[in-house]
């Protein structure tokens, strides 16, 4: 009797589910009353904006990026996580002249920086920000820049405007994009401040292929420069040669020795020891000056690198400096040239 | 006066009537030469134009024609300097080339038929040419005609003749006696005429070529795919990839058909199958035999085949290295990470395999130095790069005393703050590690392109050498790859400890330094200066002669500064004893690591401890090196204090890494779940052996009470004395009793003792003699004595 019993229950539940599975209709039927049932997500999930938003931008603004001078200022782009390159190699460097660090968006820029601190800038401001809208003189704030009647400049938009060019948004957004200038440099010639702005581009001919947004960049960017009285220059990214950029990389970590204090009263003594015997090579030079100046021999050769960076001794960095043979004369006078030819834009 | 003959050549500056300013040839003179009324027959050399701009016609290559021109006219042009006598233009090579030897260089496919032999396309070219203006040439020669210039009119017969343009013909002539009257000038001008090809492609929905016979009987949709463009890069493509010397042309049909036309694939038996095109959507083999073989260009197929990053990896040319600009030892470091390829073990058990750790690892970019290693079990991070970093510029020496290396001399491994370190976009590339970098060891870092580890070349190369010359010669290695098929799982395979491990990788890095010949890297201004000397050619060497010529850069920074800044931080618990690391990446969970224990004067001097308020966690953070757990850093207002590791346990000092702390704990509590049934019954055993034997002792008080209150304690110190006296009698009494094996008690033992159970001896036991059951009861009085205390 029972046995009867679960058989039928069993038959039954076979024809149930097999019509379910041999009714299209209801299947589809079924499915529709699912579909009906289910509720959109009134809030959608939050995701994560990767693009640029006012509140950003204000946030970026008041933790300083982009402003200060020396040792203060902070560059408005910076290297984080989720901004490398495909296309170029990005330095963030420790620069001990300024003392401070800074982020360099290709090799060439970190090299021109090496060098644009050799030839004695009072000031390097890399990734230095051209607002949008009308704000404070460049050369504001400058040490020395105290008594100098400075225009306000004007905003990049309205610049962009005047030149029918288009000014350009963070993508994805309207919020104008505040374009950078690779380097912001301050020159102290005797005790008149000035700024030299330099834009470092891959490009080394004129006969070169660029992109006519490139173009317009550059022009907004003259034509900034132009409006603040500040010189402007468009350097090839290889304009420093491997060889000179890989000797003031060995010099630069000693161009600021303040944190060896027996090095630096022995300085000038040991540059005047070095300059004496011409015809020595390098290090029995630094051998014997160390002697001299009573330093032990890897403080001497401290100060030797520090006065090559600062010309003190000079050495030509441009040429091989091979350490078993005498230093080649000349890094003074092609100092004093380059300083010329790229900062001030004088002929040689 | 200058002599003009036939054959003069003059380049004409100045366009002067119908004499264009060009080079010509004078062909005829018509009178007499010494007279100045002698008409001349000249005609324009054709010369090569310049190159043609792009968009721009070709310039015109055409020689113009008989003109005429009175000789007097000349010279004075020439007085004039108006012309000037010139020689005729350089031939092209060709023009001197036999027919055999033109036949021989032309590709045998564009060989024409001539009769019963072959000739060049170039030569048909001429001889066809030939035979248009033979005929012409032949009745100048027999002197039907009067002047050469009259052949001119005589073209349009002709071309009427041959059925072609007078304008082939004029060509041809002129051509002809432009160049001299030789034969070879009516060659083309150069040995590949005609404009560039151009490659067909099917329009308008037809195929090129006979329509298949589906498509001759209607069935459109099976004619076939109409390649295009990219059918046809794709066929060179795989052609150059798949057509191999040994295998069929099927099967290389067949492969490039199921990498380019397939539409993703099938599971059947476990294997994942691509799922071909229909055979009317993809090229057919006929058509890919037919293209593939075209030329193309290897160096542009290279780049689309592997991307643009593999191509850079591998394939581009170099300009450059990594090392370019590299002045001195210590200037530029790489840094990188890198499985070890090789399974490990627990330290703690040798049984328990913990997979394969990560190494990061500095080596200088130039001469390749080792400088400083650390191994990582699970993924690296920001915290491990920095400790790698600290590694390279501290001192080797504790390293390789923990690691019981006392045979190598730490200098072999220098100590070196790189000014500029390359790395990859990988564990540093996050703010803490540039901001600690360049900020605070001042150490510049380059990040190098993403994509493009070969900028970063000195790691590559570094874990390569690694992995060859130690990683894969170690059991429970990997290779680097996947088990093939039938090997034996690597993890199964799994040997040494992450201990042993780096004992063998710092005494192969100490092989690589001061033992490995690398006598390409050593620079000629070391061979001229140790001329003479003997030196190995190491690099070791190399870095010893580079200190000594100032040619090692080394920023001056306190050590202690260093592992204050470059050490990763952990959270510890100040207990009274010292601090005790807690387990990190456990959120708000704390985990205490109390297999160690730290502690030093600094705290105790301090009262750390009290220093805290008293719902405040007494938690602090400290600088510790995980694979060095003989002393941590404390980093306060006060500075930078070194606390040592206290624990008693030298092995835990010398050879625990903090992972074998944590999984010290975590084997403790395995251990605990496990064993959790053993100890819980022990436990509940000892509980209810004491309960059962406090209710037999209360039943016996009990008992006592209820016979007559004669055993009833006295709460004085006297009575307690007196009772432990009447004890000490009682327990002899008892003793001698069991020793001389009396079989009942007396009435006051039993109050004592309690009652005695009867205990017959089963038939083995040997009754002892009177003497030693004596000695026995003496022991055991010994023995009960000496339980009391006493």
């Amino acid at each position: 009797m029972i046995e009867d019993e679960v058989q039928q229950a069993i038959e039954a539940l076979i024809d149930k589910n097999r019509s379910r599975e041999s009714d299209p209709a209801q299947l589809d039927a079924d499915f529709q009353e699912w579909m009906a049932s289910a509720e959109p997500s009134k809030t959608p999930p939050k995701k994560r904006r990767r693009t640029m938003t006012w509140d950003k931008l204000r946030k970026h603004l008041l933790e300083g990026f982009g402003t200060g001078h020396g040792a203060a200022y902070r560059p408005w782009l910076t290297l984080r996580r989720k901004n490398p390159s495909k296309s170029s190699n990005q330095v963030a460097a420790h620069l001990f002249v300024l003392q401070r660090h800074g982020f360099f968006f290709s090799r060439g820029e970190y090299q021109i920086a090496l060098l644009l601190l050799w030839l004695g800038v009072d000031d390097l401001r890399e990734q230095f920000p051209l607002w949008p809208i009308a704000h404070p003189h460049p050369l504001v704030g400058a040490l020395g820049a105290e008594g100098i009647q400075l225009q306000y400049s004007r905003g990049l938009l309205q610049i962009a405007e005047e030149a029918g060019i288009e000014h350009g948004v963070y993508p994805g957004t309207k919020i104008p994009y505040v374009a950078t200038i690779d380097f912001m440099l301050t020159i102290r010639t005797g005790s008149a401040l000035s700024l030299v702005a330099i834009s470092c581009k891959p490009f080394s001919t004129l006969e070169d292929e660029i992109k006519w947004r490139t173009l317009e960049r550059l022009e907004l960017e003259r034509r900034y420069a132009e409006h603040n009285g500040i010189r402007y220059f468009v350097f090839n990214s290889r304009v420093v040669p491997i060889l000179m950029a890989g000797q003031l990389e060995w010099c630069f970590d000693c161009s600021h020795i303040a944190n060896i204090p027996q090095v630096v009263p022995a300085l000038e003594k040991f540059a005047s020891e070095f300059e004496s015997t011409p015809d020595l090579s390098i290090s029995d030079a630094v051998r014997r000056t160390s002697e001299v100046c009573k330093l032990r021999l890897e403080d001497g050769w401290t100060a030797f690198r520090h006065c090559v960076w600062t010309q003190q001794i000079d050495v030509d960095l441009s040429q091989p400096i091979l350490t078993t043979y005498p230093a080649k004369r000349g890094g003074q006078d092609l100092r004093t040239r380059l300083r010329q030819k790229l900062l001030l834009g004088e002929p040689t | 006066m200058r002599h003009i003959g036939v054959g003069f050549v003059f380049r004409v500056t100045q366009r002067h009537g119908q004499i264009q300013a060009a080079l010509h040839r004078v062909i005829e003179i018509n009178g007499d030469p010494n007279g100045d009324d002698c008409p001349l027959v000249v005609i324009q050399i054709p010369e090569q134009p310049s190159p043609r701009q792009f968009g721009k016609k070709q310039a015109s290559y055409y020689s113009r024609g008989f003109k005429r021109v009175r000789l007097e006219t000349l010279r004075q042009l020439l007085e004039e300097k108006k012309a000037i006598e010139s020689s005729p233009p350089p031939s092209p090579s060709w023009w001197s080339r036999s027919d055999a030897e033109l036949l021989a260089a032309c590709p045998k496919e564009r060989w024409v038929r001539h009769g019963e032999s072959w000739i060049a396309p170039e030569v048909h070219k001429r001889e066809k040419k030939w035979a248009w203006i033979e005929p012409l040439i032949a009745s100048y020669e027999r002197k039907e005609i009067p002047s050469v210039a009259e052949l001119d009119a005589l073209v349009p017969a002709r071309a009427v003749e041959l059925e072609i343009k007078p304008n082939q013909i004029y060509d041809a002539l002129h051509r002809y006696f432009a160049f001299g009257e030789i034969k070879d000038a009516l060659l083309p001008n150069t040995p590949l005429s005609g404009g560039k090809g151009k490659e067909r492609y099917g329009k308008n929905g037809v195929r090129l070529g006979a329509p298949n016979t589906a498509a001759k009987q209607g069935n459109s949709q099976l004619a076939g795919k109409i390649c295009d463009e990219q059918d046809r890069q794709n066929m060179r493509d795989g052609y150059q990839m798949f057509v191999r010397r040994g295998v069929s042309r099927k099967d290389s049909f067949l492969a490039f058909s199921s990498t380019y036309y397939s539409d993703g694939y099938k599971v059947e038996n476990g294997y994942q199958l691509p799922l071909l095109l229909l055979a009317h959507q993809r090229p057919t083999e006929r058509e890919f035999f037919d293209h593939g073989p075209e030329k193309q260009d290897r160096y542009a197929m290279l780049r689309r085949i592997f991307g643009e990053a593999e191509w850079a990896k591998d394939y581009r040319s170099l300009i450059g290295t990594a090392q370019d600009g590299i002045h001195s030892l210590g200037q530029v470091g790489s840094i990188d990470a890198s499985p070890i390829d090789v399974n490990l073990v627990s330290c703690f058990d040798c049984q328990v395999p913990i997979g394969v750790p990560r190494g990061l690892f500095v080596r200088d970019a130039k001469w390749g130095l080792w400088c400083g290693a650390h191994n990582v079990i699970g993924g690296p991070g920001t915290e491990d790069a920095l400790l790698t970093i600290l590694r390279a510029a501290l001192s080797k020496a504790k390293v390789l005393r923990r690691l019981d290396l006392n045979d190598i001399h730490p200098d072999d491994i220098p100590d070196l703050l790189f000014v500029r370190l390359l790395s990859d976009n990988g564990e540093l590339r996050a703010i803490k590690g540039i901001e600690t970098c360049a900020e605070k060891v001042r150490t510049t870092i380059e990040f190098v392109e993403s994509g493009r580890a070969d900028r970063n070349s000195p790691s590559e190369s570094g874990h390569h050498a690694r992995h060859a010359g130690l990683d894969h010669k170690l059991p429970g290695t990997t290779y680097g790859r996947r088990p093939k098929r039938g090997e034996a799982l690597p993890i199964s395979k799994a040997l040494l400890n992450l201990y042993g491990y780096e004992r063998l990788l710092w005494q192969w890095m100490h092989w690589a330094n001061t033992k490995q010949l690398v006598p390409h890297l050593v620079p000629t201004e070391m061979k001229r200066d140790m001329a003479g000397k003997s030196f190995l050619p190491t690099r070791i060497e190399i870095y010893r002669w580079a200190d000594r010529q100032g040619l090692v850069t080394r920023p001056r920074m306190d050590p202690l500064y260093l592992k204050s800044v470059l050490l990763p931080v952990y959270t510890a618990s100040v207990v009274r004893n010292g601090l005790i690391l807690h387990r990190p990446r456990t959120g708000e969970r704390v985990e205490l690591l109390k297999a160690a224990l730290f502690n030093s004067d600094y705290i105790e001097q301090t009262a750390l401890y009290h220093n805290f308020g008293p719902n405040d966690p007494r938690h602090i953070q400290v600088r510790v090196d995980p694979d060095d757990l003989s002393e941590i850093i404390l980093v306060d207002r006060r500075g930078v204090h070194v606390i040592p590791n206290v624990t008693n346990d030298v092995i835990v000092v010398r050879e625990y890494y903090l992972p074998d702390l944590v999984a010290v704990n975590d084997a403790n509590r395995l251990k605990n779940i496990e064993t959790k049934s053993d100890v819980d019954q022990a436990g509940s055993d000892l509980r209810l052996s004491r309960a059962a034997e406090i209710d037999l002792a209360q039943a016996k008080r009990k008992a006592a009470d209820a016979e007559g209150g004669e055993g009833q304690t006295t709460a004085s110190k006297e009575g307690v004395r007196d009772n432990q006296k009447r004890e000490r009698g009682a327990q002899l009494q008892q003793a001698a009793e069991q020793a001389v094996g009396s079989k009942t008690a007396t009435a006051a033992n039993r109050v004592a003792a309690g009652p005695v159970t009867t205990v017959v001896p089963p038939g083995n036991v040997v009754p002892l003699k009177a003497e030693s059951r004596l000695k026995l009861a003496q022991i055991n009085r010994m023995k009960a004595f000496f339980d009391k205390g006493g």
